[in-house]
This record gives structure tokens, C-alpha cells and sequence, in this order.
């Protein structure tokens, strides 16, 4: 006799969660783990540099505005994608997601442009841990974003549109999404605000 | 067809065991190697003089040189503990056991898993491919301390690689644990129920998850340092052979320990809890007694993995550190030992009064143990800073970690091994064979590793190519090389009898029902092997708990979990 896995789709009552959405949880609070262990770098060894804030300025404002307002962006547009799946619009679901992967190819152009312009003019890890820390950062803000945008083009071809399972993957790439962009918010604070 | 095959935990969790028992074995002739220079300086290795072109550069002639022997050192930790024991013990034992034990019909995210062990492969593909790059694997040892990592040959690239790549499986693996156990359990089975394997792993893959990203962003920046130039851990000023180093400098050295230490600390409970759910199960089996403690053993396992996040700077006393820190640390030590005594106390309160069979599992059980409790103990002087700075650089260290991992993990694996074998593969092991690999793999283990405590002690070094012969301070126990690596050689040849145990047992060993051991938990009413798709023939529910062994008034002295209380007598 053939099993299904249990609360594949639908929540399981005493846990209130259903299986995806609790190892996206999981895999955020491994995430956060990640950026913890980077951030308790960037505290040690800003703590023990002479300077610091003078590397700022080699920063474009612009640039670093702009990146956060796109990944800003795209979590703002995860609800609707939720809602839209709610409601059973197939076709608004498949724009919102459409717009997510292109504000995402946004963002990753923005972030790999910034780190560009910085190597251009000579300031490149070699130069100082700010840099390095930047660079090292900036990357793997990337990452996320390439994540994001990769589940969301899966999402979009991904066959059969069970409405309760589409709901579901828009939930749980909602959720990432939102970290992806406090993480974003906390990048811009400490290499361009602190 | 093949697919459906690959997205079933317990053909995961094989590839995983056996790939880890690979790695294992690899990892054990570098330990004989190594051994056998200790014992040995300057002699040709028995039958490696003739190697391939590998030996003529490191070993010409089949003599280690220095630079192979410091490689061997850290490719030994590094197989050992990333690549053989965590893998077998959550990769094997938690994805194969852990949903047939919670009534479930396979892991929750079995692509997944078996994404994470691809993962897993390449990592140990990437590291083993180092011994192939010019200057050869890895030579900082399995703790890569900077500055010496980021200086080494391009082989630490590789480990660094392979570390990234072995966090992505220890992701795959954890959340698929923790979520298969949180959501998947079945019908009646609420935490408390839960065996306390499941509790062990449970808690191991959390730890795992919280623990593995911390070396996963150290490797990230150090292999910023090595391949991009940064110097997130060299420090400036820093002198080469006469030369200084052309670095932007400003780093930290301690930055990499502590960040590796957060995880490698939390690593030594991923190590243990399994282990000790493995003994938790065998030992109720083997007395015909309930566990006894149960919920204290589940509530200290829980204190013990939260403590393991707030101890991990006791591996760093000889820096310096300010004796305010080393007390902090000094004290979480000492408080995390008090859930592992619970933990242990419970075990052997559980042997009281039991009808005790000596089964295969259960002689490794009863031998963990003492094993065990010597590692424990040991390890409470490294505690304590004014005694770990005396000791710390010795064998003493290297026999106190031993005696947990192999006298402690590896005799739970084994003992696991001979416990589940037959639902594994509905054949029974040879008695005599077990008995015969057994008694000598006791005996070995402790003449290995105890003269290791004894040598530290006596203050030899662990970090000596030639064993210490030029070192005056440890002439007097210097001779125990010879005794612990003869014991390390014979320890290998015990092995043969469980190979051939196995071997003979998958082939020609007696069919057995799906219940040999008269067990209560939920995998012994699965069918041996259990099914492929959804392991029960049949819906589970859960009534009671997991040690319900001569239960007064039951017609057997065992009542498995799907028994209603009202159907017992």
C-alpha cells in the first residue's frame, strides 16, 4: 500500500503548519545563522580597524538606494502573488511572478554594477577588509536574489495549478522573499549608513 | 521506476551509510599511516614502496615526510568527522530510522535529501581530488587555523570547497529531519512518545542547522582571502620566513577559531546525541525494562543542545582570551556536563534489575558505556583553563576525543548495525562472528587510546612527525608508540570478522521476522525490509509509549506502540 506524505498541502492541526512553509522557516533560520556569523565578522573587524567610515564614500548612494528598493519591491509583490492565488487568477498570478523575476534580474544587475564600479576604480578586497566584507556581502545578497528568482521561474513552469499548492509556493517564496529584503535593509545600514 | 527508488529514505539513507563507510575506512588507513610513523620515524611503510608517482614525492622510498604526514593529520579529522561519522550517524541512521520510528511513509522532502546527498558526494569527491593538486591536500589540520590555512597549498582551497558543499547536505539533511519529525508523526504520537532516538536526532539536525553556517561564512572569507586577496585573517605585519607579507592586513586570526569553533563544539553533540540514541534503544531491548528517566533524559538532551551554543571558546584558552572569558566559558563547560552525567545515569539505571540479554548490539552497548564515561571524564581537566593549558597541545586531548568518538560514537554505530540489520535486510548476523569482532575491538580500543592519555600526561606533544623522539620531555613513555599503533594495526584486523559478518549475513544469514528482537517501537511492525513505498502495510496508531517492556499484567514481556492499553493482557 502506497503512503501519501502527510500535510503535504494542508496544514497539520497541532503544529498549524504545512510541510514546505515550516522548511522554508528552517531554512531562513539557517540563513540567518549565515548572515550572524558574516555581521559577527564585520563587528570584529570594524571594531579592530583604525578606520573605517573613510571607505564609505567610494560607495554609490545611488546604487546602493536602488538596490534596496528593488528587493523592497519585490517582497511588496509577494502578497499580491499570494492573493492573486487565492483568488484563482492563473494569469495575474503568472504576471505578478513575471514582474518578480524581472525586478529580481534588476536587482542582481544593480548589486553585481555596484561591486563593478567599485573593482573598476581599484577598490577590490585587496584593498581593505570594507571592501572585502562589501564585495563579500554584496555576493551573497546575489545569491539570494538569484534563489528568489530561480524558485520563481520554477514556480511559473512548473506544471499543474492546483490552487491550494500554488497558494502555498507563493506563501513560502513570500516568506523568503521578505527575508531577502530585510537582509537588504540591513546590508545598506551597516556599509552605507554606520 | 529509478526515480521513485531515489526518492525513498531508506535507499538515501544507504547511499549515505555506505559512502560514509567508505570514507571511514579511507580515513582509518590514514590514521595507520600516520600511526605508523609515530611508532616508526624514518621507516619505510610495509608495502608502499613501490606506489604510484604520489608516494615519490611524500613518501619516497615509503617514508612519510613531513609535509605528507602534517597533510595526513588534517585529512584524518576532516574525513573523519565531516564526511564519515555525521553521515552515517543523521545521513544513515536519522534518514533510515527516523520516519519508520514516528509512523511515517518516508522523509517529507525526499528530493531534497537526495539533492544533499549529491552535495554531500561532491564535497567528498572535491577533498579527496586535493591529494591530486600540486602541493596536495589540506595541511593545517581539521581546525585550519589561519594564517597557516590561508597560506597553504591550493588543496585548502578544496577543503574549504568541500566544507561549503558538505553544509549544503547538512541543510538537506536537518530540515528534512526536523520537519519529517515535527509533521509526519503518526496518529498518537506526540512528543513524548516519541522514542528517544528520534528525540536525539531531532535535536542533532537542529543543532546542525544553527551550528554549520558559522564555518560556512568562515569558509566563505577565507577563501575570499586565498583566491581574491583579502585578509580577513591575517593580521597586519604579518612575517614570512624573514619576508613580511604583502597583505592589506588588518585581520583576525582568533576570528576564524571562534567562528569555527561555533560550529565544531555543537559538531561534537551532533556526534554524541545519535550515538546515545542508539544505546537508548538497545539497552531497553536488552533488559526487557523500560527507559528509565525518559523525560529527564529527553529535557537534559535539550538543555545539553541549547549549552552547546555558549561553550565553544574552551578550545581557545591558550589564546589569551582575558580570565574573565575563560571563566564564563570555564563555567558553561562545566554546566554542560551535568545533562550528559543525567544522560548517562539514566542509561546504566536502566541496566538495574533487567534481564539482561548479551546480544551483539547489546555487548557494544554495554561497552559504550564505560567508554563513554572515560571520555567524559577526561574531558572535565580540559575544562578547566589552568589544566587545559598543560594539556592542551598533547596526546592527552587526542585520546580524550577518541575515547568519546570511537569508544562512544563508532561502538553506537556498530551496535546500531547489529541492532537493525535484520530490519534492514530481514537476515539475521552471525553470533560467533560478532562475538569474535567484539571482545578484540574492546580490548584494542582502550590499549589505542588509553596509552594516549597515559603519553599526554607525561606532556609528549600531539603535534610531533617523529612521535617525539627528539623531545627529552617524554622519553619515558615514548614507547608506548609502538604499543598503541601495533594495538591501532590489530584494531583494524578485528575488523575483519564484522566485514565478513555483514557480508556473509546479507548473502546467507537466517531469515528473521519483522520482530527479532521483540522490539516496541514503530520499525519493528514494518515488515524486514520495510516496504518501499510508505513502509507499513497497514495504518499505524500510536497508544502508548516507547520502552513499554514487561508491562505488569501483559501476556509478553514486550507491548509495541500500535497495541491499544485496553488490548494488553
Amino acid at each position: 500500500m502506497t503512503q501519501q506524505l502527510p500535510y503535504d498541502i494542508h496544514p497539520r492541526r497541532d503544529t498549524g503548519q504545512y510541510n514546505a512553509r515550516l522548511g522554508v522557516w528552517l531554512l531562513i533560520a539557517s540563513s540567518i545563522m549565515l548572515l550572524a556569523a558574516l555581521y559577527s565578522g564585520y563587528a570584529m573587524l570594524r571594531y579592530t580597524s583604525g578606520e573605517w567610515n573613510i571607505y564609505q564614500i567610494r560607495l554609490s548612494m545611488t546604487l546602493g538606494i536602488l538596490a534596496v528598493v528593488l528587493q523592497t519591491l519585490i517582497a511588496l509583490l509577494s502578497p499580491w502573488n499570494w492573493l492573486f492565488a487565492r483568488q484563482g487568477s492563473f494569469g495575474m498570478v503568472w504576471c505578478s511572478l513575471g514582474a518578480s523575476v524581472i525586478i529580481s534580474l534588476g536587482a542582481i544587475f544593480t548589486c553585481a554594477y555596484q561591486q563593478h564600479v567599485l573593482a573598476q576604480q581599484g577598490f577590490t578586497p585587496v584593498k581593505h577588509n570594507f571592501y572585502a566584507l562589501f564585495h563579500l556581502l554584496t555576493g551573497l545578497q546575489i545569491l539570494f536574489l538569484i534563489i528568489v528568482m530561480v524558485s520563481s521561474i520554477v514556480f511559473l513552469l512548473a506544471p499543474g495549478n492546483k490552487q491550494k499548492r500554488l497558494m502555498n509556493r507563493m506563501e513560502c517564496l513570500g516568506i523568503f522573499v521578505h527575508f531577502v529584503a530585510v537582509s537588504a535593509w540591513l546590508h545598506f545600514t551597516l556599509f552605507f549608513v554606520l | 521506476m529509478r526515480s521513485a527508488v531515489l526518492k525513498d529514505h531508506k535507499v538515501i539513507a544507504l547511499l549515505y551509510f555506505f559512502t560514509a563507510i567508505f570514507m571511514m575506512f579511507l580515513a582509518f588507513c590514514i590514521a595507520l599511516m600516520m600511526r605508523w610513523q609515530l611508532a616508526y620515524p624514518g621507516t619505510a611503510l610495509p608495502l608502499t614502496s613501490n606506489w604510484f608517482d604520489l608516494s615519490h614525492a611524500w613518501m619516497p622510498g615509503g617514508v612519510l615526510q613531513p609535509e605528507f604526514y602534517n597533510q595526513l593529520v588534517a585529512m584524518h579529522g576532516s574525513i573523519m568527522v565531516f564526511f564519515a561519522v555525521v553521515p552515517i550517524l543523521l545521513g544513515g541512521f536519522g534518514n533510515y530510522l527516523v520516519p519508520l520510528m514516528i509512523g511515517a511513509p518516508n522523509l517529507v522532502f525526499p528530493r531534497i535529501s537526495f539533492l544533499g546527498y549529491i552535495a554531500y558526494v561532491f564535497g567528498a569527491f572535491v577533498v579527496l581530488a586535493s591529494f591530486f593538486t600540486s602541493g596536495g591536500p589540506a595541511s593545517a589540520g581539521w581546525t585550519s587555523y589561519p594564517p597557516l590555512a590561508v597560506l597553504d597549498s591550493p588543496g585548502q582551497t578544496f577543503w574549504l570547497i568541500g566544507m561549503m558543499l558538505v553544509y549544503l547536505s547538512s541543510l538537506a539533511i536537518s530540515i528534512n529531519l526536523l520537519v519529517t519529525i515535527i509533521q509526519s508523526r503518526t496518529h498518537g504520537m506526540y512528543f513524548m512518545r516519541m522514542p528517544f532516538f528520534v528525540w536525539s536526532q531531532g535535536i542533532a539536525a537542529l543543532l546542525l542547522l544553527l551550528s554549520f553556517p558559522s564555518l560556512a561564512a568562515a569558509s566563505l572569507m577565507q577563501i575570499m582571502d586565498r583566491v581574491t586577496g583579502s585578509s580577513f585573517f591575517l593580521p597586519s605585519g604579518l612575517v614570512i620566513s624573514g619576508e613580511a607579507l604583502e597583505v592589506s592586513g588588518g585581520g583576525s586570526a582568533l576570528l576564524w577559531q571562534h567562528l569555527f569553533w561555533f560550529l565544531a563544539h555543537p559538531e561534537v553533540y551532533v556526534l554524541l546525541l545519535p550515538a546515545l540514541g542508539i544505546i537508548a534503544e538497545i539497552i531497553p531491548n536488552n533488559t526487557r525494562r523500560p527507559l528509565w528517566g525518559y523525560r529527564g533524559m529527553v529535557y537534559a538532551t535539550l538543555f545539553l543542545g541549547i549549552m552547546s551554543f555558549l561553550v565553544w571558546a574552551h578550545h581557545m584558552y591558550l589564546t589569551n582570551m582575558g580570565a574573565s572569558l575563560s571563566r564564563f566559558f570555564q563555567v558553561t563547560t562545566i554546566i554542560i556536563s551535568v545533562p550528559s552525567i543525567v544522560i548517562a545515569s539514566s542509561l546504566v539505571v536502566s541496566l538495574w534489575g533487567g534481564a539482561i540479554r548479551f546480544t551483539p548490539p547489546m555487548l557494544f552497548a554495554l561497552a559504550f558505556l564505560p567508554m563513554f564515561g572515560i571520555g567524559g571524564l577526561t574531558g572535565l581537566p580540559l575544562a578547566l583553563p589552568s589544566t587545559n593549558i598543560v594539556l592542551h597541545d598533547t596526546f592527552y586531548v587526542v585520546g580524550h576525543f577518541h575515547y568519546i568518538v570511537v569508544g562512544g560514537t563508532v561502538f553506537a554505530i556498530i551496535a546500531g548495525t547489529y541492532y537493525w540489520f535484520p530490519k534492514i535486510t530481514g537476515k539475521s548476523m552471525n553470533g560467533l562472528l560478532a562475538h569474535l569482532h567484539f571482545w578484540p575491538t574492546l580490548l584494542l580500543v582502550n590499549s589505542v587510546f588509553f596509552h594516549m592519555l597515559l603519553q599526554g600526561v607525561a606532556g609528549v606533544s600531539r603535534r610531533m612527525y617523529d612521535g617525539g623522539i627528539t623531545y627529552t620531555h617524554g622519553q619515558e613513555v615514548a614507547h608506548l608508540h609502538t604499543i598503541i599503533t601495533t594495538s591501532a594495526y590489530l584494531l583494524a584486523m578485528a575488523q575483519i570478522p564484522f566485514v565478513i559478518n555483514l557480508i556473509h549475513s546479507l548473502y546467507r544469514g537466517k531469515k528473521v521476522d519483522r520482530n527479532p528482537w521483540h522490539g516496541v517501537t514503530l520499525e519493528w511492525i514494518a515488515p524486514s525490509p520495510p516496504l518501499r513505498n510508505g513502509n507499513f502495510p497497514f495504518p499505524v496508531h500510536v497508544y502508548r509509549g516507547p520502552s513499554e517492556y514487561s508491562v505488569p499484567g501483559a501476556q509478553d514481556d514486550y507491548t509495541p506502540q500500535n497495541i491499544a492499553v485496553d488490548s494488553t493482557t
